[in-house]
Formats: C-alpha cells, structure tokens, sequence
C-alpha cells in the first residue's frame, strides 16, 4: 500500500505542503540536500524516512521548472497516493506537475480573455 | 496533527488561535517561545502589506551583514508554528526566539535575488527523541523589505 499525502497550498505565497497522513511520530527535518533551497523532502529525524514534501521558502510557480530540473538530477522513486488531488500510485514529479497544473496554469487560463468571433474579446 | 490544526484554524481571530496553539502546547508539554532578546521594537505595531495581506511588525533586526530583517506576528502564527505543529514539530516552535540569533550569528548558507537561507551554529536538543537538531531560517525579500519567512528543523 502506498503511504497517502495529504496536500496543502497556500496560493498567495506558492505554498505548498505534502504529509504522510499516517506519521506520528513526532519530529520531522526538511532535507536540504539535492534540492537548491526550492524543494525539500521531509524526512523522520531518527529514521531518515522520507514522511513529506514541501517548499518552505519558496514561490512554486517560479521554482516549478527548476525543481523538475532538479528532480531529474536527484529523482525519488518511491511512489504515493494524493486524494485531494485525485492522484493514485505517483510519483513526486507527477504530483508537482498536477499542483501546477491545478494551482498555477488553470487559474491562469481561467483569467485568460476568450477570443470570439470577429476577435472580440468577450 | 490536522485535527489540531483544523481546530486551532477555526478559531476567528489571531488572538483566540493563539491560544489554543498555547493550550495544545501546554498539553503536548511545550510552551510559546519567549520573547526574544536584543531585537528592535520602535516599528511593532506597524502594518505592513505582504503576499496581498495585512501583516504586522512584532519586531526587527539587523543580520550580520546589516540587512534589517522584519518579524511578523499573523506570519508567526498562523504559517511558521501552525506548519511546526502540522509536522508533529511543536518542541522546535520554543526555538522561535532564536531567529534574531541565528540571523546575526548563524552561518549564511544560501543566498540568491532575494532570499537567504541562515543555519544556526548550535544544534537543539529535540526533548523525545533525544536527538540534536539545527535549525535553519529562510528570510526573503517583498516590495523593498526582507522579513523571515519561515523556520525549520534541519535533517542531516
């Protein structure tokens, strides 16, 4: 069974947070390796597991390229679900392009003027 | 810890949210951090406009290169503890009167166009784990100000 995260996102900061719904353990450091300041796993201090993902710090619609850069570099193989974003048995990459996708580039276009015909814009 | 969460964010004001922060930490065996020490409160009170919100000078400080970095209550609150204590990282949140420290005395670890990452030269002892821990600040830039954007237990 794959670990389930819960998501979060703060769209006026590019916020976002990524929790294994199931950790208690209590006692969690971001992973500063690999990741540029721009991205962090967050792993259980005694352990090492990773229990999160995270962009403290960051702004993810300007850091979401380099990140995937990043991640190309240094990849994560495990594999997790994300309800809330409708998202089963991904990877992080998948996960960070959906966040854009829903987060970033749909509120976007949702701004966009629609071009009718005649090119008016409505 | 999203049931804590969740309630704490149902209180409607500021104020009450910090309180329950303070119950659940009482609760958990932790305290608020204290207020910290050699920092500058001529401008507390003061309203400043960040991320399209209305935040508050709780207080400043000059890092160790003079860049004179702000501290905000609402950014305290409702984002750096209420994310420690999503993570299951209340112990970290006494550290909070720390940041002045760590800005003027931590190691610069990180710069890019406006933001800085500091790590604190001390590690702290995590109480139930027994374990020690440094802690890192990210402070960045908005409008023509610097203020501390979040803090962090480091895993290393």
């Amino acid at each position: 069974m794959k670990k389930i995260l819960r998501f979060k996102y703060k769209e006026n900061r590019g916020y976002f947070s990524l929790m294994w719904t199931d950790y208690t353990s209590g006692g969690t450091g971001n992973d500063t390796r690999y990741y540029e300041y721009l991205f962090f796993p967050i792993r259980d201090l005694v352990t090492g597991e990773i229990v999160g993902f995270s962009n403290d710090g960051g702004c993810f619609p300007e850091d979401y390229p380099r990140i995937m850069q990043l991640l190309k570099e240094h990849p994560i193989r495990e594999r997790y679900d994300v309800p809330e974003l409708g998202l089963v048995d991904v990877t992080v990459d998948q996960i960070l392009t959906t966040i854009y996708e829903q987060y970033v580039l749909a509120p976007r276009r949702e701004k966009l003027p629609i071009r009718v015909e005649g090119g008016r814009s409505a | 810890m999203t049931k804590v969460v969740d309630w704490i964010w149902k209180a409607p004001t500021l104020e009450e949210r910090l309180k329950r922060i303070e119950e659940f930490l009482t609760n958990e065996g932790y305290s608020l951090p204290a207020s910290p020490r050699d920092v500058d409160r001529s401008e507390r009170g003061e309203k400043h406009i960040v991320y399209g919100e209305v935040w508050t000078v709780e207080y400043s400080v000059l890092d160790q290169t003079g860049r004179k970095v702000y501290h905000y209550r609402e950014n305290e609150i409702d984002h750096i503890i209420l994310e420690r204590i999503d993570r299951g990282d209340s112990w970290a949140i006494e550290y909070l009167s720390h940041i002045p420290w760590i800005l003027k005395r931590g190691r610069m670890i990180y710069v890019e166009l406006g933001k800085v990452v500091y790590l604190s030269r001390q590690k702290f002892l995590h109480p139930d784990r027994n374990i020690y821990v440094p802690l890192q600040v990210i402070v960045k830039e908005h409008g023509e100000r610097w203020y501390v954007e979040t803090f962090y237990p480091v895993y290393y």
